[in-house]
């Protein structure tokens, strides 16, 4: 069975957040009540997202007048911050409306990384957040994000590009100045892409998810009905292959509860400081919700 | 001559059926993230297989949980799948993206040399996994080599969980425009001519060489000498192989416009999977495609009888158990009860709601909410729906 830790608040120590995990599991939903949760506390909160705003605009719904919703556009970003390198936005524009080079720029390595992750150095600098929430990609693909930054610095050296790249990470993605938030679900490739992206975390960029939740997570079902049905199985031939049949469904209902445990041992072993399971809800939930049941830090 | 075949190191080739007669299908699953498109893509294959119809899965960077679901393995070549009446008819290509694009590499570059200074690249190195489009670029030449081995009757490729998967739809185009761009060949250029601030002293003739030798500037002061010097390096090498990507990129347009190919948008009755479904129907009729459907998962239909059966059982004649024992299984009945009515309103939402955004010649499939934690039942009972669906799928 399940071993729900104690209740505690959780609570985040950097002011940026960066919300990854597996596609599908509710990231947007958790950034969205995470930044709903801080502007509740009274902290000036972000929400960003990059390219489209839809999910994170349905997620926050009516609560959206308590927390900026920023969504990044790559072709602003970039102008934005290749003005910044050179000094003049005028130049900028210039040089990615030019068809030849735009086509040109379009091929640069992980240029379009590195300008999200500019504009979210420059959201921190310019002290208008308490708390900034991002709403990265998928694993495997938000890993590249954070490592852009000092890969540019890498391979860039002491040009402008190269001390921008060290200054974004040393601001917004080095261990004390950001967070991460890692989301799962109980269910066993869900959990295994955690435990790759929580393994890839700590050695590439020495990070340990300071909050990790357990999505949708099924109440137990309680003690007995398994005795039960599978007495019914033994006395009464009739029902035997009905029993047998429920007795596979609650197995599978039982797996939930051991990939649970599982996700909540994953959790503990990567160190994360804190560990919240989110209830299971037959509608969407909205981020007033979802902040509410972080805050709870138990099963409801 | 087909990208990412690495015919001398693997024995894969040799595991794989004779040549398909009849040319080969190609099935484009998309959808957004947890919708179980991996294990429908898996499950469609299976059916496929189950009718004897030589049929590969294509998985770029899956759990390897769901590798050994299969009863195969991630890797770089196509592996039987150990499950039932797959026999000899089914197989799965799931590689990673790292060990992919390194294979893509030794395709593109048949030069030793080439190939070793282009690996070595800082900008490469660095920055090779998260390069633009390098998903794309692994998708489509994983897809180009399995249709030109003629081994398949089908092939499935299960994309990226992702509204953008589409993106490698236009990425053909996109390669061949940024190939044909007279500033690739310029920045090529400046690989001999490493120090962009001399490039003012050169004598200048006309306006374009005016602005080229600013441009110059301007990158420089942007990257850096260094990084210069690495990035124009790394398009020189891939200029020099223009034409073998202008190929490539030619034949996947074509694939991926002939008639026969076959595009499914997978769904969940959830407020997100909905949203991206309807963008995927948008965003494929905008490059003039249509979905040949649009599949809702984890439609919940009809409950399990045996549930109801067992309720009425331990409710007429109590079996011989602990009074609590028996409150607890009738509890837990109530709970799936209530489960599955509310499941079942949001199915029913959902396919109200595909309906209506499915273009005209666009079929709504639904497949059930399997009741099962292990991958493999999980496709296997998909597999037995898929059938049922009676579909040409």
């Amino acid at each position: 069975m399940t071993t729900t830790p104690p209740a505690k608040p959780f609570s985040l120590q950097a002011p940026v957040v960066y919300v990854t995990g597996k596609g599908g599991v509710g990231k947007t939903t958790v950034a969205a009540a995470i930044a709903y949760d801080a502007s509740r506390r009274g902290q000036r909160a972000a929400l960003v997202e990059f390219d489209d705003g839809e999910s994170g605009a349905r997620t926050l719904g009516a609560d959206r007048s308590h927390v900026s919703h920023v969504v990044l556009e790559y072709d602003k970003a970039l102008v934005d911050t290749l003005g910044a390198v050179l000094g003049a936005k005028i130049i900028a524009r210039a040089l990615v409306s030019h068809s030849a080079l735009k086509r040109l720029i379009s091929a640069v390595p992980a240029l379009r990384e590195f300008a999200f992750m500019d504009r979210v150095c420059a959201l921190a600098s310019s002290k208008r957040f308490d708390r900034i929430v991002v709403d990265l990609p998928a694993s495997g693909h938000a890993l590249d994000w954070l490592r852009v930054p000092n890969a540019f610095a890498r391979f860039l050296g002491r040009s402008p590009l190269g001390n921008l790249g060290r200054r974004i990470h040393d601001e917004v993605v080095a261990v004390g100045r950001s967070e991460v938030i890692v989301v799962t679900l109980a269910e066993p490739l869900v959990v295994k892409e955690t435990e790759q992206l929580c393994e890839r975390l700590r050695r590439e960029l020495g990070t340990v998810p300071a909050l990790v939740v357990v999505n949708r997570v099924m109440q137990p079902d309680p003690d007995g009905a398994w005795e039960a049905v599978t007495a019914l199985a033994e006395q009464n031939p009739s029902m035997e292959s009905d029993a047998r049949e429920l007795m596979d469904i609650l197995r599978a209902r039982g797996d939930q509860a051991d990939d649970t445990a599982y996700a909540f041992g994953l959790a503990r072993a990567v160190e994360a400081r804190h560990v919240v399971p989110l209830p299971e809800s037959p509608h969407d939930p909205s981020a007033s919700e979802v902040a509410e049941w972080l805050n709870r830090g138990v099963l409801s | 001559m087909s990208p990412i075949d690495l015919g001398m190191e693997g024995g894969g080739p040799m595991s794989r059926p004779p040549p398909s007669a009849m040319g080969t299908r190609l099935t484009v699953c998309v959808g957004g993230g947890g919708v179980g498109k991996t294990t429908t893509s898996a499950a469609l294959a299976l059916s496929l297989a189950r009718r004897q119809r030589r049929t590969l899965v294509i998985t770029v960077d899956p759990a390897r949980r769901l590798a050994d679901a299969l009863g195969t393995e991630v890797g770089r070549h196509a592996q039987p799948v150990m499950l039932d009446g797959a026999s000899e008819y089914l197989f799965a290509r799931m590689p990673d993206s790292r060990m992919s694009l390194d294979d893509f590499v030794l395709w593109l570059f048949e030069d030793p040399v080439q190939r070793k200074r282009v690996m070595n690249n800082p900008a490469y190195r660095e920055l090779g996994d998260s390069l633009a489009g390098v998903h794309e670029l692994i998708t489509i030449g994983l897809l180009q080599t399995e249709i030109d081995s003629g081994h398949w009757d089908e092939v499935i490729l299960d994309t990226a969980p992702s509204r953008h998967a589409l993106a490698f739809l236009t990425y053909p185009t996109r390669l061949l425009g940024l190939l044909e761009a007279k500033a690739l060949g310029w920045l090529a250029a400046l690989a001999s001519n490493a120090d962009p601030s001399q490039a003012e002293q050169k004598p200048k003739t006309g306006l374009f060489e005016w602005g080229r030798s600013k441009a110059e500037a301007i990158m420089g002061k942007i990257v850096g000498l260094e990084g210069l010097r690495n990035l124009s390096a790394l398009f020189a090498d891939m200029v020099s192989v223009r034409e073998r990507w202008a190929g490539l990129a030619r034949r996947t347009d074509n694939l991926l416009r002939n008639p026969s190919t076959r595009y499914l948008i997978i769904g969940a009755p959830t407020g997100g999977a909905m949203a991206d479904a309807s963008f995927l129907v948008r965003h494929l009729s905008q490059h003039g495609l249509q979905p040949s459907a649009i599949v809702l998962n984890r439609a919940e239909s009809e409950p399990p009888a045996c549930e109801q059966r067992v309720f009425d059982s331990i409710t007429n004649t109590p079996p011989n158990v602990p009074s609590e024992q028996r409150d607890a299984l009738e509890r837990t009945l109530r709970a799936m009860q209530d489960e599955h009515r509310l499941r079942g309103e949001a199915a029913y939402r959902a396919i109200e709601g595909l309906q209506a955004i499915a273009p005209r010649g666009t079929s709504v499939i639904r497949l059930p909410f399997v009741h099962r934690s292990e991958p493999s039942a999980i496709v296997l009972a998909l597999a037995d729906a898929w059938q049922e669906t009676g579909s040409d799928l």
